[in-house]
């Protein structure tokens, strides 16, 4: 190594490895997977007066989204956020809760023809359905505070959390090979759609782009709402993008709509003024 | 993420070897080496036929995480075993071990890599194709790896007399 950081043997491969990996998790670690919801105008108050980020957050802040609630930037944290305002979105609500638990089952189907393995994906279906009924039964008896709390301490909790987030993978991974044709003119990457949904998709901590985003609302009919506060000066107001996209926009009968903050590499949670 | 065991990868460890009992692949046994320890296991794998590791029985273990199967389990052999995808210490250096992004040895982008949709069964199949035909691309025995190129005759000759060694076990 050039900068002499390293002792004179050469660490082995496995070793830097190991230590690379060790940096990423203690930095990350220092955020819970789902923080507490707070002000939007405090996450605006990290940048500096003059910047852009800043300038496009409180544009967010007096006119659209109130409060936000920050995730760990572990590389799911697109899955966890979205999972994390479903589940909010829904859980108190019979009905919205079927609606959920209806379209979990139906993706099976997406699973089962893109050849996954039940062994592979029947536990974490199972997290995610257990998870949801639970919150549902806890809304009904308990305080509204105290159901909140539990739905928090779910998505902190890594056993349940990233289930969630696995199964969530799986289903963008099987939507898109079963509707491929809609897929394979957005991606970015040279290779072919089934890599990219190994590689990319059903892989734990590796970032997601908007076939991502596309695939899994479709997925799962929800209305998400996106709002891209990509520090850009020219543009003090952020673009908010409606995914599915307005043309094949859910009507609100039958949708759960959610929104969520993209700053350059992350996302976390917004909630409408 | 190497905490306390949790119980979704208990049950994920116990389906596996469970079907792993009433399905096994071909010149592959394993399975944990303990009732009370799912998360360590013992491997068997057949030398693969027209190989110089034919008729050889080599051991491994396998060490899974707490959190498996969001991560992969390491595998070591734990008998000689001369391969340029093999560390001198046991520990085996192949794509499907490592996740993406992970990646100690350049493996190509499109090599099969770790993610929940692996299991026991598929990191043992690809450790039979790995002894089959090893990837001196991406080597983890050095020796091993250029013998391998320059010289197949004496590469074969410590092969063959490794796979003597494991049947004296």
């Amino acid at each position: 190594m050039a900068d002499g950081s390293f002792p004179p043997s050469e660490p082995t491969d496995e070793q830097i490895l190991h230590y690379e990996q060790e940096v990423k998790e203690s930095h990350a670690n220092q955020r819970p997977l789902v923080g507490e919801r707070e002000a939007l105008v405090e996450l605006a108050l990290e940048y500096q007066p003059d910047s852009p980020f800043r300038t496009q957050l409180e544009y967010l802040q007096t006119t659209t989204f109130g409060s936000v609630r920050r995730t760990r930037g572990d590389g799911n944290c697109f899955f966890r956020a979205f999972a994390f305002a479903w589940y909010e979105a829904v859980y108190t609500d019979a009905k919205r809760v079927r609606q959920a638990l209806t379209a979990l089952e139906r993706c099976t189907t997406w699973l089962r023809d893109s050849g996954f393995d039940t062994l592979v994906y029947e536990d974490f279906l199972e997290t995610c359905v257990n998870c949801l009924n639970t919150l549902y039964e806890n809304s009904q008896e308990l305080s509204p505070e105290d159901a909140q709390s539990l739905l928090e301490n779910t998505f902190r909790n890594p056993e349940e959390s990233n289930a969630i987030v696995v199964f969530l993978r799986f289903i963008t991974s099987a939507y898109l090979q079963q509707h491929a044709d809609d897929y394979v003119p957005f991606m970015e990457h040279d290779m072919d759609l089934k890599t990219f949904c190994v590689g990319f998709v059903e892989a734990m901590g590796v970032e997601s782009d908007q076939i991502h985003i596309m695939a899994l609302t479709r997925a799962l009919q929800v209305d998400l709402r996106v709002a891209y506060v990509d520090g850009s000066a020219a543009q003090p107001q952020p673009v908010i993008h409606q995914f599915p996209s307005p043309d094949e926009h859910l009507s609100d009968e039958e949708s759960t709509a959610i929104s969520l903050l993209y700053r350059p590499g992350h996302y976390d949670i917004l909630y409408p003024l | 993420m190497f905490g306390k065991p949790n119980s979704t990868a208990l049950k994920r460890l116990m389906t596996e070897y469970k079907e792993l009992t009433v399905n096994p692949p071909e010149g592959i046994t394993a399975g944990p080496v303990s009732e009370d320890n799912f998360f360590e296991w013992e491997a068997l794998i057949m030398g693969p036929e027209g190989t110089p590791y034919e008729g050889g029985i080599f051991t491994a273990t396998l060490k899974f995480p707490k959190d498996y199967p969001l991560n992969p389990p390491e595998m070591r052999f734990t008998c000689p075993m001369f391969h340029p995808n093999v560390y001198k210490n046991g520990l085996v250096c192949i794509s499907i071990l490592h996740p993406p992004g992970d990646d100690p040895n350049m493996y190509e982008s499109s090599s099969e890599r770790w993610s929940p949709v692996q299991s026991v069964e598929k990191i043992l199949l690809s450790v039979v194709s790995m002894i089959a035909e090893p990837n001196d691309e991406s080597g983890a025995n050095i020796d091993a790896c250029k013998m391998w190129r320059d010289n197949r005759e004496e590469f074969n000759r410590i092969v063959r007399e490794n796979v003597r060694k494991t049947l004296d076990l």
